[in-house]
C-alpha cells in the first residue's frame, strides 16, 4: 500500500484545486439574472440533411419538428431519426410540421461552470427543458429570455408556461429559445 | 430464467489490485497498469503466464485529449504492450455501455463460462494529465443533435445530470441538502481505503453545502474528481478457483441498460431514466433468481450524486421518490444495515468509471476488504451472501449480481 503523500489537494471548493483549471468569474449579478438575448452565441449551428427544415424553421421564427405520419402513432421525434423511435415503422412517412412553440417548464439548471467553450463569459445562465404541449416527453432545450431569476432559482417553476422566441444570430441562423407566455 | 452456468464452470472473483488514485501523477500510466495489473494476479496465487484473457471497457472516446503518455484510456493493445504476457488467447475491448466498468466482468465471466478462457484479467484506468481540462467541448461549431444542446451552453458530465436532479428535488419534495447524507458517507468509506484520492481528509458537512456551484443544484461534491488510477480483478472459474487463496463473488446475475425504454427529447428527462433503470433491475434480477431484499451488498454508480437515489430506486432497496431520506448515514454506513459503495465509491475513491465498485465487490466477496470488510462486529448487517454491483450513470449503464458460495 502506497501511503498518501500531503494532502490530495488544496483548499476545498476551489476550482484551480478541485477540478483543474481557472474557475470562470461570475459575470452575471447572481440575484438579478435576465437575458433579452444570449447572443454572441460562441457555437454556431451547422445544418445536416436530416435537420434542414428545423433550421428553415427557426429562421423564419417557426418551430417545426419531424412527426410520424402513421396515424396510429403521430409522434414527434426530436432529435430527427430515421425510423419512428415510438412505433418503429420503417415504411411510416416522416414530416415535418410546425408546432404550437407553446410549453411548460420541465426543469433547469443554473449554470455554473460551462465546459462548453466560450460561455464562460456568460455564467451564470440557466439552461432549462421545456415540455411541448403537444407532447409531455418531448423535451427541448432552450435558454430562457426576458425573465428575472436568480441563481439558486428563484423565479423558476416547474410547469411554468412558456412560448417559443426565436434569437436571431444572423441573417442565415436564427436559435430557438423560450420566454414566459404571455397571454 | 437465472443464468445456467456449465457444472464447475460458475465465473468468480479470485484477485484484486489497485494503484493509489491521485489528482495527478507525474509518472508513466504504463507503470501504473503494470502495478495494477501484477497486483490482482499475485493476490490470484497466479503468475503471468496463467493469464489467458483480457476485458477491458476502455471507452476511448472520454477524457481529456491525448497528452504525454501512449493513450489517454487503458486499451487493450496498450494492456498487451505493458506487461510481458505469454499466453493471451482471447480478448475484448468494449466501447460501450458507456462508464460501465461492470461490461468487463460481465465479459470476462461469459467467456470464462464458455470456456474461451481460464484466467481472465479485468483492468480499468482513469488518467488525467495535468494541464487538461476534463471533457472541454471547445468546437466553435456544432451539427447533429448537439446543435440543438451546445448552442445554449450545456456541455458534458454532470450539467445532464442537472436536468434530472432538479426535476427529481421538485417533483419528489426533496432538497440539496440530504445529498449531504450520502456524499460525507462516501467520502468517509475513503477513509478506510487506502487507494481513495480523498483518505486522509474528511470533507464535513459545512464543506458540502458552502462548496462551488456547478450546475445549480449540484455542487462541486456531488461530481467525481478525475484521477490517475488503475484498477483491476483477475477471475477464474469456480473448479479453478478452488486451488486459489481467496475465491468469492460467483457471477450469477448480468444485465445492461434497456436504452429502448425511453424516446423523446434532447436530453433524458426522470420519468424515461426511471423506466429504463427499472427495466434494467428487473432483467438483472431475474438473471440471477433473487430479490431486492436478498441482496446484503449494494454499490451502485456515484459518478454523480444524484444517480445514486435514482439507483436505489430502481433497484427496489428504496421507495420511489424516498431514497434521499432513505440514503443516510444510520441506512447506508458500513456499521448500518445496508453498507454502500464501500469503498468510497466514484466520489471518495475518484473517477475510475465505476471500477472502484467492482474492484470492492471482488475484494468484499474474496473476504479482503481488511477494515471495510463486511459484516463488521458492530454492524446491523449480519451476513454477505449476495452482492450487487453496477457502474455507469442513467442512460447508459451495466451489473452483476454475485454470491458467496
Amino acid at each position: 500500500m502506497t501511503s498518501q503523500e500531503g494532502p490530495p489537494i488544496g483548499p476545498l471548493g476551489t476550482h484551480a484545486a478541485v477540478l483543474g483549471g481557472a474557475a470562470a468569474p461570475l459575470v452575471g449579478d447572481a440575484d438579478h439574472l435576465f437575458h433579452s438575448t444570449m447572443a454572441p452565441y460562441n457555437v454556431t449551428p451547422v445544418p445536416t440533411a436530416d435537420n434542414q427544415p428545423y433550421w428553415d424553421g427557426a429562421k423564419e421564427g417557426k418551430l417545426v419538428l419531424q412527426r410520424c405520419q402513421d396515424k396510429d402513432c403521430l409522434k414527434f421525434n426530436h432529435p430527427p431519426v430515421a425510423v419512428c423511435n415510438y412505433c418503429g415503422d420503417r415504411n411510416a412517412e416522416l414530416k415535418w410540421e410546425e408546432t404550437s412553440g407553446r410549453g411548460t417548464l420541465y426543469s433547469y439548471y443554473i449554470c455554473y461552470d460551462t465546459s462548453v467553450s466560450g460561455f464562460e463569459e456568460k455564467v451564470p445562465y440557466a439552461v432549462i427543458m421545456v415540455e411541448l404541449e403537444e407532447q409531455p416527453d418531448l423535451l427541448l432545450m432552450s435558454n430562457i429570455l426576458n425573465h428575472e431569476y436568480d441563481a439558486m432559482g428563484g423565479g423558476l417553476e416547474n410547469g411554468m408556461a412558456l412560448e417559443a422566441v426565436f434569437d436571431k444570430v444572423n441573417d442565415d441562423v436564427s436559435i430557438l429559445q423560450f420566454q414566459p407566455r404571455s397571454g | 430464467m437465472a443464468i445456467q452456468w456449465p457444472k464447475g464452470k460458475r465465473p468468480v472473483f479470485v484477485g484484486s489490485g489497485s494503484t493509489p488514485c491521485r489528482r495527478y501523477f507525474d509518472g508513466s500510466k504504463s507503470h501504473r497498469a503494470n502495478e495494477a495489473a501484477l497486483m490482482a494476479i499475485e493476490d490470484a496465487g497466479l503468475s503471468v503466464d496463467d493469464i489467458d484473457g483480457i476485458y477491458i471497457w476502455a471507452d476511448p472516446n472520454w477524457g481529456p485529449n491525448q497528452r504525454g503518455d501512449i493513450k489517454v484510456w487503458l486499451d487493450v493493445p496498450h494492456m498487451m504492450s505493458v506487461v510481458n504476457w505469454n499466453n493471451i488467447k482471447h480478448w475484448i475491448q468494449t466501447d460501450s455501455p458507456a462508464a460501465g466498468s461492470c461490461a468487463g466482468p460481465q465479459l470476462a465471466a461469459m467467456a470464462l463460462g464458455a470456456g474461451v478462457c481460464n484466467y481472465a484479467l479485468v483492468i480499468r484506468t482513469g488518467h488525467h494529465p495535468a494541464g487538461v481540462r476534463y471533457r472541454q467541448v471547445s468546437g466553435r461549431q456544432a451539427s447533429g443533435a448537439a446543435s440543438m444542446t451546445t448552442v445554449y451552453g450545456h456541455g458534458v458530465g454532470g450539467s445532464g445530470q442537472a436536468i434530472t436532479y432538479q426535476r427529481y428535488l421538485a417533483k419528489y419534495g426533496a432538497k440539496r441538502e440530504s445529498m449531504a447524507g450520502y456524499v460525507l458517507n462516501a467520502h468517509r468509506n475513503a477513509q478506510l481505503n487506502p487507494y481513495a484520492v480523498w483518505n486522509g481528509r474528511q470533507i464535513t458537512y459545512e464543506d458540502y453545502i458552502n462548496s462551488r456551484l456547478i450546475a445549480y443544484p449540484m455542487c462541486v461534491f456531488d461530481n467525481d474528481m478525475p484521477v490517475d488510477g488503475v484498477q483491476a480483478v483477475v477471475m477464474t472459474t469456480e473448479d479453478r478457483a478452488k486451488d486459489t487463496p481467496h475465491p468469492g463473488g460467483y457471477i450469477s446475475g448480468i444485465a445492461a441498460i434497456p436504452m429502448h425504454r425511453s424516446r423523446g427529447g434532447v436530453a433524458d428527462s426522470l420519468e424515461g431514466l426511471e423506466e429504463m433503470n427499472d427495466w434494467q433491475a428487473k432483467n438483472l434480477y431475474e438473471s440471477a433468481g433473487v430479490r431486492p431484499e436478498d441482496v446484503d451488498l449494494k454499490h451502485v454508480y456515484d459518478g454523480f450524486s444524484p444517480m445514486v437515489w435514482m439507483w436505489l430506486e430502481a433497484f427496489g432497496f428504496a421507495p420511489r421518490g424516498e431514497a434521499h431520506a432513505w440514503c443516510q448515514p444510520e441506512n447506508i454506513a458500513l456499521e448500518g444495515p445496508h453498507p454502500l459503495n464501500t469503498a468510497g465509491g466514484n466520489l471518495g475513491n475518484g473517477r475510475i468509471h465505476g471500477m472502484t465498485n467492482v474492484w470492492e465487490t471482488a475484494n468484499q466477496m474474496m473476504g479482503t476488504a481488511g477494515p471495510r470488510q463486511l459484516p463488521r462486529p458492530d454492524g446491523e448487517l449480519k451476513k454477505l451472501d449476495v452482492a450487487l454491483c453496477e457502474t455507469g450513470p442513467f442512460g447508459s449503464a451495466s451489473s452483476f449480481i454475485c454470491t458467496r458460495e
